[in-house]
């Protein structure tokens, strides 16, 4: 009888590990088939805006991109003076709304505006004004002040009816910076994908769109700045499609008399929220709702942000950094986020 | 007897056989942990309009930029870290931001139109960070 030779089997077990591991490699990897990312960055809608897209993504496509931007830009901006929002706001009593981007915008944002009791408010525009931020001195300012400006804030001070978009005041003015981001993503996501492009993430300051994992990854992983210290990650998000959002007290802001005074207002008082929350990140498949409900749920607080998730109006899901030291994640995503921060040490209830 | 026992020496297609299974686990490695951790090659991209330059993070020094519309930033690169300590720009949000080091993080100048980020480095898994 035959005998197979004992150096042949000695190469044999030698070899086998290592064409099981080619062989798990090449499945792993599509058979040879490997996407590669470009990062690109521009500035636009005040912010710098990031595409990490496949370098199948040809360089036409990503100007056609920046064109749809543009031409969004142009219709929400209250800084462009030709936009549709810039010449509502200089109507004195309001004007005949034809533009479809701006109809589907406003329409939302004053639904959103309706199920937040107007925690999220397009209208806020005047508190921005006075309040000055960012600007070179900014000061607390005077009650009368923000009495006044508050006579032309408030959604409700807002009817549109058979296309016609009216005002209450003249003062009233119209305000998407708390949305508008979230819509263009949106709206670039879907040109994108209309293109073919299936993998790659946007970053439009402060909002992300994932188009999905990149190559060789089944989720992509968000950080999420840390309120007290924000060129660190406090937590890590992990997901796969749709859209995050986040709104913090340390983006902007000025300290007097010990007190920070950030850029969230609350519409109700005037003045910036003081809700508890320090910063939140709101995930949902809708572009429009993370942005706008990152601004609301900052403005409502935990008690409230609960409250609108558990009535299911709306599909999203958030993580909360507080200032009493905790964090918050609402149940759906519980196993998808990792939580990193010493700062934020406890979750919120657990003493 | 005799044979059997000369058939237990490497001959030279043993030798190929050695080199191939080398290569594929040289293959494997080099696929699997492509950026097996290097800080020292982590860099500082600064784009200002449509200039970029790049400078060493682990090399400390002060850079001056000039960004748009007259404005100009001062950065100070110390200890693997970047921060700008100065700028003419009204916010100064940029100072504000802080001192950065990780791979893929920024510091935004709106108004100079200038963007500085670490690019390179230990290949940290994080996909996107959100400001």
């Amino acid at each position: 009888m035959k005998t197979i030779p004992s150096r042949l089997v000695a190469v044999g077990i030698a070899i086998l590990p290592a064409v099981l591991c080619l062989a798990i490699l090449l499945i792993s990897r599509g058979c040879g088939e490997t996407v590669s990312y470009r990062s690109r960055e521009t500035f636009a809608m005040d912010t710098i805006l990031s595409f990490r897209l496949p370098d199948t993504v040809t360089e036409e496509q990503y100007q056609e991109t920046l064109a749809q931007i543009k031409r969004l830009e142009e219709i929400f901006s209250r800084t462009v003076p030709d936009s549709v929002t810039s010449r509502f706001n200089r109507s004195e009593s309001g004007m005949e709304i034809t533009d479809p981007d701006f109809l589907a915008l406003l329409s939302r944002s004053l639904e959103i505006a309706g199920q937040t009791g107007g925690a999220f408010d397009l209208t806020a525009g005047p508190l921005t004004e006075i309040w000055d931020i960012t600007g070179e001195n900014p000061e607390i300012p005077d009650e009368s002040e923000i009495q006044t400006a508050l006579t032309a804030v408030g959604y409700r001070k807002l009817t549109l009816q058979d296309g016609f978009l009216s005002k209450e005041n003249s003062g009233v003015s119209l305000d998407f910076g708390g949305c508008a981001k979230g819509y263009i993503c949106e709206a670039v996501l879907n040109q994108l994908k209309q293109l073919g492009v299936e993998s790659g993430i946007l970053s439009f300051g402060g909002n992300v769109g994932i188009l999905g994992p990149l190559e060789g990854k089944s989720t992509c992983r968000v950080g999420i700045a840390n309120p007290d210290s924000p060129e660190f990650a406090a937590g890590y998000l992990s997901v796969d499609r749709g859209f995050v959002s986040v709104s913090g007290d340390y983006e902007r802001y000025f300290e007097a008399d010990g007190n920070r005074y950030h850029h969230i207002f609350d519409p109700k008082t005037g003045r910036p929220a003081q809700s508890g929350v320090r910063s939140v990140a709101v995930w949902s498949e809708d572009g429009t709702l993370a942005d706008a409900l990152s601004t609301a749920l900052f403005v409502m607080g935990v008690q409230g942000a609960q409250e609108l998730y558990e009535s299911g109006i709306y599909s999203f899901e958030a993580v909360f950094y507080l200032s009493d030291g905790s964090y918050y994640v609402t149940d759906g995503i519980r196993d998808r986020y990792e939580h990193v921060s010493d700062s934020f040490s406890r979750e919120f209830g657990t003493e | 007897m005799t044979t059997r026992k000369k058939q237990m020496f490497p001959i030279v297609g043993d030798y190929v056989v050695y080199a191939v299974i080398l290569l594929i686990a040289a293959i494997f490695f080099s696929l699997f942990f492509p950026k097996a951790g290097d800080k020292s090659l982590r860099v500082i991209r600064i784009q200002s309009g449509e200039d970029v330059e790049y400078y060493d993070l682990n090399s400390d020094r002060e850079i001056s930029v000039d960004g748009e519309d007259g404005f100009t930033l001062t950065l100070s690169v110390s200890s693997g870290t970047v921060r700008v300590v100065q700028a003419s720009c009204r916010d100064h949000l940029c100072v504000k931001t802080g001192a950065i080091s990780e791979e893929g993080r920024s510091i935004i100048c709106l108004p100079a139109r200038v963007i500085i980020t670490i690019e390179g480095g230990d290949g940290s898994d994080e996909d996107v960070f959100l400001p």
